[in-house]
């Protein structure tokens, strides 16, 4: 038990695994809200008489695939600056690869019409607009760790906020993965 | 030297408004809770006047706030009361107090901690608080008034349609923020208490009270979320007119009112642990304290929070018994919720075990501590008629649902709270409160409050429905007006002690005596420190060498204490006394 106190509580800096834990934590609780919203999904979309999906499929493919792609170069971005090279390049083409992302998911909604015009569209803008939300903020967290990350070798503080960001936003791409999957596809 | 001194902020605005130290939070807090702890109650003094003088002009301060109709509550005034009574005494009076300021007071403190783990995060945990509190209070003075829709909002009254007024709208965005404030709060707490004890504390040696603070905290990270889904489509259908809860509101289409219920008490369920849970862990550590003994079952008091803990997550389906369960869900919601009870009485008995044959000195917190321990019985035993499908079914939304929540939170949890500020107030502002107006404060708060609350047990057994306007309009009603008129004098009596209580932390901060670092002889880690703790608590992080509470054990001769930190063997065989304690750092 005494194993699990492994920060040094007289340190008075933020050291990694606390940050770490913290970070899961917060995962974990926005795991829990996805979670509800698909709940809720289920429950809508299961006392419907007929369900159809949303139409744009081809445009969410899309949207999908850049945010793959973000969560890779992200990851390459994270392995540049542990090494100590220069990671500024990979990780500005995650942020446009997301903000692309975000483009992309206003273009799905367009096409689905107005927020009052059927329990699809509502659906739609539940789920993928508080996923949007996340990635907006996570879009945020990465440019705050940007200018630290921009030097070659960078900090080990600015490696850590590079790390937690990272997390958030893998997290956010696995989330979109069960969010495309349920609204697109099932 | 130079590196302290970054460490130690000397501006107002950020030495006190804007913060990051965990007690200074806790103050903060406990304001905001004491604030709305006054506006709440007042609102009840207002729904009872009603219930026990229906329709007469409300005296004094009646001809200022119900200028429309000379004086009297209308029905759509005493919906609101009831509504904003319920939401501000649970999310803005009860949740700051016992986790938002002893939260954050007492985890660091109790396993040696110089602050939270995120000091910038409290920081905004505490105005997210704020500002959520600020919104809800707005709502008051928006066109058509503050929301009306019961502390539950169930849709469809909570819909734009039945409530279109803005004041719905604010409720939901005010819990909302305050939802945020909460998961701030509780990642903070997890983390500090998961990685910040102090060496030697490992996490059986900590007190109950953080016991009690941390499983709170994780119960609050798991399922403030849910309520935050539920919120946040309430706000759409309101705003975006989206229809998740509204059946038949679009072509073709329909939304679910259900959907809403369960969501709310997937959260509302866990929510009340939320708020018992650091209720019990105060009170378990207050009993031992005073009763001057080791907290009897220490290990299995803990691991029934746990227990329940776990089990509150799986019974949420007690509140909807009436909605059209399957019988076989309900069955099993029954069964699941009956289980509680087991380590509940667990818990009971411990308490019972650990004033058993104790030196107990009847000092102010130990007298609000067993308070707590008759009321929690009191509430835990009513719960049994409302977790059984057939009682519930007579019983639901009657008075006896008001009485049996009331026990159980506004008695056990306010008590709690009390039994907490009498206890750490000398160590939080470094003066003693008065005894004597304690004691006062005590007797008439504990006795009016049973004769507020279990009459309402008796009316809803009669069958008297709760939120109603106006009960003696039915005949069988009408035999309940002087038991309504009971409860509106005992509740005016109740309001009156707090006066006492208002003018003793009043005077107390004044002019109270100064007090020492360990003025009630307790053993866990704040009372090592300074009253109050100098910024980032201790001048040198302690190491913890014995469980939390070494109370009257063989072979105390000089004093019937040992203090968390005091080594187990002494330094040197000439010296067979407990080790002195060590000298409190200076503020
Ligand atoms: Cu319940």
């Amino acid at each position: 038990m005494t194993a699990l106190a492994t920060g040094a509580p007289d340190s008075r800096e933020l050291d990694d695994a606390t940050a770490l834990v913290g970070m899961s934590l917060f995962l974990g609780s926005a795991a829990v809200l996805f979670g509800s919203l698909l709940m809720s999904y289920a429950m809508l979309r299961t006392q419907q008489p007929s369900w159809s999906a949303p139409a744009p499929l081809a445009l969410a493919t899309v949207n999908t695939l850049a945010l793959a792609c973000s969560s890779v170069a992200l990851a390459l971005a994270e392995r540049r600056a542990r090494e100590g090279a220069r990671a500024a390049a990979p990780l500005a083409l995650t942020m446009a690869l997301g903000l692309a992302f975000l483009a992309g998911q206003l273009g799905v909604w367009r096409n689905l019409g107005a927020p009052a015009a059927g329990l699809l569209r509502s659906v739609f803008i539940l789920l993928a607009g508080s996923h949007a939300a996340h990635l907006a903020a996570a879009i945020a967290a990465l440019a705050w760790a940007f200018p630290a990350v921009r030097q070659a070798p960078c900090s080990a503080a600015a490696l850590r906020r590079l790390r937690l960001s990272a997390m958030f936003w893998h997290f956010l791409g696995a989330a979109w993965a069960a969010l495309f999957v349920t609204l697109f596809l099932l | 030297m130079h590196e302290t001194q970054e460490h130690h902020p000397t501006g107002f605005l950020s030495r006190v408004v804007f913060s990051r130290d965990h007690k200074v939070i806790a103050k903060q807090f406990l304001f905001l809770g004491l604030l709305f702890l006054g506006l709440g109650g007042s609102l009840a003094l207002l729904i009872r006047w009603q219930l026990a003088f229906p329709g007469k002009a409300v005296p004094i301060v009646g001809a200022f706030l119900f200028k429309g109709t000379a004086g009297a509550i209308s029905p759509e005034g005493y919906t609101m009361l009831f509504t904003m009574h319920g939401t501000i005494m649970i999310f803005f009076a009860i949740t700051p107090m016992l986790v938002g300021a002893f939260g954050n007071y007492t985890i660091p403190l109790m396993i040696g901690a110089r602050d939270m783990a995120f000091p910038l995060l409290n920081m905004f945990s505490f105005w997210m608080a704020a500002v959520s509190g600020a919104v809800l209070t707005a709502s008051f003075f928006v066109d058509g008034g503050a929301a009306t829709a019961g502390w539950t909002a169930y849709p469809p009254l909570s819909s734009p349609g039945p409530t279109p007024g803005l004041g719905q709208t604010m409720w939901a965005l005010s819990l909302f923020l305050g939802g945020v404030s909460t998961l701030m709060g509780a990642i903070n707490y997890v983390t500090t208490i998961l990685m910040l004890r102090a060496p030697g504390m490992g996490l059986f040696q900590m007190p109950l009270t953080v016991w009690g603070m941390g499983l709170a905290a994780v119960l609050n990270a798991v399922f403030v979320p849910v309520i935050a889904a539920a919120l946040l489509m309430l706000m759409l259908d309101r705003v975006a007119h989206t229809g998740y809860f509204v059946s038949g509101s679009q072509p073709g289409s329909a939304g679910d009112p259900l959907l809403y219920q369960h969501l709310f008490w997937i959260f509302g369920h866990p929510e009340v642990y939320i708020l018992i849970l650091p209720a019990w862990g105060i009170v378990s550590d207050l009993l031992a304290i005073f009763s001057r003994k080791p907290a009897f079952g220490y290990k299995a008091t803990a691991l029934s929070m746990t227990t329940i803990v776990v089990m509150s997550t799986v019974v949420y389906g007690h509140h909807m018994f009436t909605v059209g369960l399957s019988p076989t869900l309900g069955k099993a919601f029954m069964s699941l919720t009956m289980l509680i009870s087991m380590p509940s009485s667990v818990l009971f008995l411990n308490w019972l075990g650990t004033i058993w044959r104790g030196s107990i000195r009847l000092e102010p917190p130990m007298l609000f501590a067993l308070a707590v321990v008759f009321v929690f019985g009191m509430g835990g035993l009513t719960g049994l008629y409302l977790g059984a499908i057939t009682t519930d079914i007579y019983l639901h939304d009657t008075a006896f649902v008001v009485g049996h929540f009331h026990y159980t939170l506004a008695a056990s949890v306010l008590l709690g709270s009390l039994a907490a500020i009498y206890f750490w107030f000398p160590k939080m502002f470094g003066r003693m409160l008065s005894a004597e107006l304690a004691r006062v404060h005590f007797w008439f708060t504990f006795l009016p409050l049973n004769l507020v609350f279990f009459p309402m047990l008796v009316e809803g057994y009669g069958g008297m429905p709760r939120r109603l306007y106006e009960p003696t309009a039915y005949r069988f009603l009408a035999q309940f007006l002087p038991l309504n008129q009971l409860i509106g004098f005992s509740a005016v009596v109740l309001g009156l002690a707090q006066v006492v209580f208002a003018v003793n932390v009043v005077y107390s901060l004044a002019r109270g005596q100064t007090a020492p670092a360990n003025p009630w002889e307790a053993t866990t880690l704040e009372w090592l420190t300074a009253s109050p703790p100098p910024h980032e608590n201790f001048q040198e992080i302690p190491v913890v060498h014995r469980g939390p509470h070494e109370h009257s054990l063989p072979g105390m001769t000089e004093r019937d204490w040992l203090g968390q930190w005091e080594p187990k063997e002494p330094s040197t065989p000439s010296d067979p006394a407990p080790a002195p304690i060590p000298s409190p750092v200076a503020a």
